[in-house]
């Protein structure tokens, strides 16, 4: 009797879509880049803020600088492992289920659908028996915990690079076309329609 | 009037006695700056002070004076004019004395002011305040004159009419015309009284009488009116050409100013389709996606096989699952009556009938054979029996790939979307740097046009453009109220002439009704007075134009003289309405030369002064001297020459002050000999006596050397 009445979770679970688990996680990031990275280029650790432009921070609040360093990971195809010691790691402070939910943000539009994006570019780009997932088999959480594996993997890759850039040139991100070049010459692979007009600013 | 000498005694920079003899003609004072030039100037303002101001005054005294008493010493200051005026030569002497006490502190005391006359051997000493006759205040208006901008003596608003009573016979009317009012108030009163004896025509006299009152009232009302509204209408005219010069420029600014402030709208309004917030697109807009078709189509794939190996899998189960269940079922299905047993229906029919259908033998009910027959058919009902759809255990536990499959559908809708992303970024940035480009052309625009309102503003002299803006304002309100006032002038000069014609009617009807009677005689004397009267006011304003262009014709001829190789332009006087002058420089084409040269204005408002000295002497009346404090610090160096040369000739008596003459060597200024040989008359050297103290005032002591 009571296994059945133990149950009443897993009925409930049955029900929940696999992104709304993987929504309620927070991943981690390496420590370094709290200060090389993060507080550079956003609101990280100020708390709630309306002002972003007014510090002169290109971005609000820290899951922007993850998504950023997230997607130069995937479009690079690069991924980093994460420090094998907790120590060196910190963990972001809002779910994932929070980004993009910038409504209550002047001159800002909410883009929670990027998430669902993320989502699926991690299913796409991480090894899981789904079969065995859908069988139950293998533990959701532990699939979750491989999807988000993958995607601290590729933000750390991209970590590296703002971080490398910041480096090089610490007013780097000021220019407002520093990010979308970024974007623009990683993605560039296959358009090859990037004009001259449309080359990276000079500075 | 001419000044003979001129001394000087501690007199601030002037230490102990100092003393200027002149000539009558062209004397020049010349020092460098702070020799003292101002301080001799102010000297004489302080002499000819009449009015008892500014007395004494510690300030006045020789500082290096002070110092150099010991305590309880006193001395001097004292400043004199010995001249010469209608044959008698006069002294006019300030002074007072001043004491240094213990303490250092000086006090002042024993103030005179003395105008002294040589008659023979007698000295007869009178009060200074005396002076005023020889040389009346209001005169000295015309013979002063500190720096350039103090030239324009009209400046003064009784100028004019100061300038017809002294030089014109004008004066000589005033007395009769007193006299011609009270003749004609008497003459018409001896015709009143001799006409109050005409009984038969008391009632018409009487109305006659009033209405002479009532016209005459009215009329001075009307004369009254028509001279403000003269005043009124030239204030506006005189404001209108006071701005008459800038009138272009203030239409040229607005239309700059309107070109700048549209410009300047396009400019914010292009500006503001400038978006490049381009990291915040990357995210807000989900431009970050511009990348993912690639990770789509991978997606797509890798969720298809999984699902097709997904149903597959199921289907596999399923299969296997519904196959037992069907051989179960098939079982049961093929669970026939034994071929030696009939079928279900003859076996009803057999235990109905109580008759073994097989072996022919009856069964009677509840025999041994019917019972059997019976267990046999129950036993084959429950075998066909088979249990209702037993549960079949699901393959899957979970539907996360269909939740992944489906996600698939939306996200393939989506894919053209995020495939045309790229495109849709590279022509944002084409749309930013087109409205980049274009707002550096309107930049380019703007630019000009600033450049063209500093060149306005450049140009007009002086005005800022807030009085620029104020004058277009203004114009339109000025000639609407020049123009109010010239419209109701008309009006009221057609009503002047209407009362006029009253009056004169009434008058004559009086004369008339004294025709034949006693009061004719009088009524003639009083039209006669009358007649007189007008006459003169006629004539002294004759005589008043006549002396205007008397000093425009020499003002203009000086003017020649002072600027032979020059543009000149034209001395005008003109009288305003309210009486007062102004000497105006014309064109040709008789328009106002509102803004000459300084050099060009300094030389016609100098004409223009030498001219009235000129008439003043040549009319036996008072003939003054002329003294400038630095007149011709904006003249070229030949300009300046030619000035002095044509001053020389000019038989007057001219006192200048000035730093010309000097040149530049080793950083000391120091005559420039060859033009002062040049130069007829007398001149003066004054500078500071060497060695001072340039931090101490105590050390400074102007000291004079007669030159030539």
């Amino acid at each position: 009797m009571a296994e059945i009445l133990n149950n009443i979770e897993e009925l409930v679970g049955k029900d929940e879509k696999l992104i709304d688990i993987w929504g309620r996680r927070n991943p981690r990031f390496e420590k370094k880049y709290e200060q090389s990275v993060l507080r550079v280029i956003s609101d990280y650790g100020i708390g709630a803020s309306e002002n972003t432009g007014a510090k002169g921070k290109v971005l609000g609040a820290g899951y922007e600088p993850y998504i950023i360093a997230f997607f130069i990971g995937l479009y690079s195809n690069k991924k980093l492992p994460l420090s094998d010691s907790s120590e060196n790691l910190k963990v972001l402070g809002q779910p994932i289920d929070k980004w993009g939910n910038l409504d209550s943000k002047k001159f800002r539009h909410a883009y929670s659908g990027l998430r669902s994006y993320i989502f699926i570019a991690l299913v796409a780009k991480t090894d899981i028996d789904w079969i065995a997932l859908d069988k139950g088999d293998i533990k959701v959480n532990s699939v979750v915990t491989n999807l988000i594996e993958t995607m601290e993997e590729y933000a750390n890759y991209g970590f590296s690079i703002l971080e490398e850039k910041l480096k090089e040139d610490p007013s780097y991100f000021f220019s407002h076309r520093s990010f979308l070049d970024i974007f623009l010459q990683l993605t560039n692979n296959k358009s090859g329609d990037l004009t001259q007009d449309e080359g990276p600013e000079e500075l | 009037m001419i000044i003979q000498k001129i001394e000087i005694e501690n007199f601030r920079s002037y230490y102990k006695q100092n003393s200027f003899e002149l000539t009558n003609g062209l004397n020049l004072i010349i020092g460098s700056n702070g020799d003292g030039k101002t301080t001799f100037y102010e000297a004489l303002e302080w002499l000819f002070r009449t009015d008892g101001t500014n007395r004494m005054d510690t300030k006045l005294i020789s500082k290096k004076r002070i110092e150099e008493l010991f305590a309880n010493e006193s001395d001097d200051v004292r400043v004199a004019m010995t001249y010469e005026h209608k044959s008698k030569t006069k002294i006019l002497e300030k002074r007072f004395h001043f004491t240094k006490s213990f303490d250092g502190e000086v006090s002042t005391s024993n103030y005179s002011f003395n105008l002294i006359e040589n008659s023979g051997i007698e000295r007869i000493v009178k009060d200074g305040v005396r002076f005023d006759f020889d040389l009346p205040s209001e005169i000295r208006k015309y013979t002063m004159f500190k720096g350039e901008s103090d030239l324009d003596v009209f400046q003064n608003s009784n100028a004019l009419k100061m300038l017809v009573e002294t030089f014109s016979d004008v004066k000589d009317f005033e007395a009769y015309f007193a006299f011609m009012e009270y003749a004609t108030k008497k003459a018409d009163q001896a015709r009143d009284n001799a006409q109050k004896l005409d009984k038969k025509n008391t009632d018409r006299i009487k109305q006659l009488n009033r209405t002479i009152e009532f016209e005459t009232g009215t009329l001075s009302d009307i004369e009254r009116e028509i001279k403000n509204k003269e005043n009124e209408a030239g204030n506006f005219d005189s404001l209108l050409k006071s701005i008459e010069q800038s009138k272009e420029a203030s239409k040229l600014l607005i239309a700059v100013n309107r070109r700048i402030e549209t410009l300047s709208q396009k400019r914010s309004q292009v500006q503001a389709r400038i978006n490049e917030d381009y990291t915040i697109s990357l995210l807000d807009d989900m431009w970050i996606l511009m990348g993912f078709a690639d990770v789509a189509e991978e997606y797509s794939i890798k969720v298809s096989e999984m699902d097709k190996q997904r149903r597959k899998l199921e289907r596999n189960y399923l299969l296997t699952v519904g196959q037992e269940k069907a051989i179960k079922k098939m079982q049961t299905d093929f669970v026939p009556l034994p071929v030696h047993i009939p079928g279900q229906k003859v076996m009803q029919e057999m235990l109905d009938e109580e008759v073994c259908k097989i072996c022919g033998r009856p069964a009677k009910k509840h025999s041994e054979a019917w019972e059997f027959m019976l267990h046999r058919l129950e036993e084959y009902q429950e075998s066909l029996k088979v249990p209702e759809d037993e549960e079949i255990t699901p393959y899957y536990m979970n539907n996360y790939i269909v939740e992944l499959q489906k996600r698939d559908t939306t996200l393939n809708d989506n894919l053209s979307e995020i495939t045309r992303l790229r495109h849709k970024i590279l022509e944002a940035i084409a749309f930013n740097n087109r409205m980049h480009d274009e707002v550096k052309k309107i930049d380019a625009n703007l630019n000009m046009e600033f450049e063209q309102k500093k060149r306005i503003l450049a140009q007009t002299d002086g005005l800022t453009e807030e009085q620029l803006l104020a004058n277009y304002e203004n114009i339109s309100n000025w000639v609407e109220q020049k123009s109010k006032a010239e419209n109701r002038i008309d009006i009221l000069k057609r009503q002047r002439a209407q009362h006029r014609a009253a009056l004169d009617e009434a008058q004559d009807a009086l004369g008339k009704l004294a025709e034949g009677t006693s009061a004719a005689i009088f009524a003639k004397t009083a039209l006669i007075i009358r007649q007189i009267s007008e006459a003169f006011k006629s004539a002294k304003e004759t005589n008043k134009k006549r002396l205007l262009h008397a000093i425009e014709d020499e003002s203009n001829v000086f003017l020649e003289k002072l600027n032979s190789n020059d543009f000149k332009g034209t001395i005008r006087i003109l009288e305003k309405a309210n009486g007062q002058g102004e000497a105006v420089l014309m064109n040709n084409d008789n328009t106002r030369i509102f803004t000459p040269n300084t050099a060009l204005r300094t030389t016609y408002l100098m004409s223009v002064l030498f001219a009235i000295g000129k008439l003043s002497s040549e009319r036996d009346k008072t003939e003054f001297p002329l003294l400038f404090d630095a007149p011709t610090s904006s003249f070229t160096d030949a300009k300046e020459s030619e000035f002095f040369n044509v001053i020389s000739k000019l038989k007057k008596q001219v006192i200048i002050v000035t730093k010309s003459f000097l040149k530049e060597r080793n950083g000391e200024a120091v005559l420039d000999q060859a033009k002062i040989e040049e130069v007829k008359g007398r001149v003066f050297r004054i500078e500071k006596k060497k060695p001072f103290d340039d931090k101490k005032l105590g050390t400074i002591q102007t000291v004079i050397s007669k030159i030539k």
